[in-house]
């Protein structure tokens, strides 16, 4: 068959820093796309060698139709900072009838400043990007408190 | 103190032997700073100095602590606040654009599902 220009593909992927490689998550999803995970998870731990080990990182890889592939890290999850920050392990089963968790204005502060060295958020503000924080919060079943 | 600065200004130009004739004003007292008003709303529970745990992600990070609460921005404070509908002209224009928002994330989601099969 003709060989077709193929569009790039792109996958989503949320890999805890340092600890790339294991097959489930990793694995199958690259590997399906012909592309060689050891590879990819070398690069991926060195490019979290900065951050504490652990923290899910959301990725985004994107495989060129010759295999090579590129992929962008982002910060790590707000619901994730938000469950830290509270102290919980788990958002609530029943968010909106009682809270698990509270967390004040000033780590709200805070967190929509790491946020907001994103890629994708840059151009809002610091404002904006603190309210969609409390919305996951409220999505969480976390409090915010002033 | 804008007003000391501006009448500190006029009067260093004076000093560079400008031509013009400067009006002459005593300046008042800069009105106070609102360091002390406007805050009464504002009591954050979370104490100067407490360490905010989790944000600190980075390896070998400083411990992000809490600053006073005048060092943080006061559109913070107003974020719990449901925001206030400005005088409508139209009523139901906020339930328009809901239902729009609605329509067109449902629209969008429906599209990314048909794409994934």
């Amino acid at each position: 068959m003709a060989a077709k220009a193929l569009k790039p593909q792109f996958v989503r992927l949320l890999v805890p820093a340092g600890k790339a490689a294991p097959t489930p998550p990793v694995g199958p999803a690259l590997g399906a796309r012909g592309v060689k995970s050891m590879d990819f998870c070398k690069e991926f731990n060195a490019r979290t060698a900065h951050v504490a080990v652990g923290v899910p990182i959301p990725t985004v890889i994107t495989i060129q139709p010759d295999r090579t592939f590129t992929f962008v890290t982002k910060t790590p999850p707000t619901a994730y900072f938000l469950k830290q920050a509270a102290g919980v392990e788990k958002g609530s089963g029943k968010p909106g009838s009682e809270p698990i968790g509270t967390v004040t204005l000033k780590h709200i502060y805070e967190i929509a400043k790491i946020k907001a060295t994103d890629e994708h958020l840059k151009h809002l503000r610091l404002e904006s990007i603190a309210s969609t924080v409390v919305g996951t919060a409220r999505t969480l079943g976390i409090k915010v408190v002033p | 103190m804008n007003a000391l600065r501006r009448s500190s200004a006029l009067f260093s130009s004076f000093s560079s032997s400008s031509r013009q004739c400067a009006p002459r004003f005593y300046s008042a007292k800069a009105p106070e700073s609102n360091a002390t008003s406007g805050t009464a709303s504002v009591a954050s529970s979370c104490p100067e100095n407490t360490i905010l745990t989790g944000i600190a992600y980075l390896k070998n990070q400083t411990p992000v602590v809490a600053l006073p609460d005048a060092e943080y921005p006061p559109w913070l404070w107003t974020l719990l606040t449901p925001k206030q509908p400005s005088a409508d002209a139209e009523a139901g224009k906020r339930e328009n654009h809901k239902k729009l928002r609605k329509d067109n994330r449902e629209r969008i989601k429906m599209s990314n599902f048909m794409k994934s099969q």
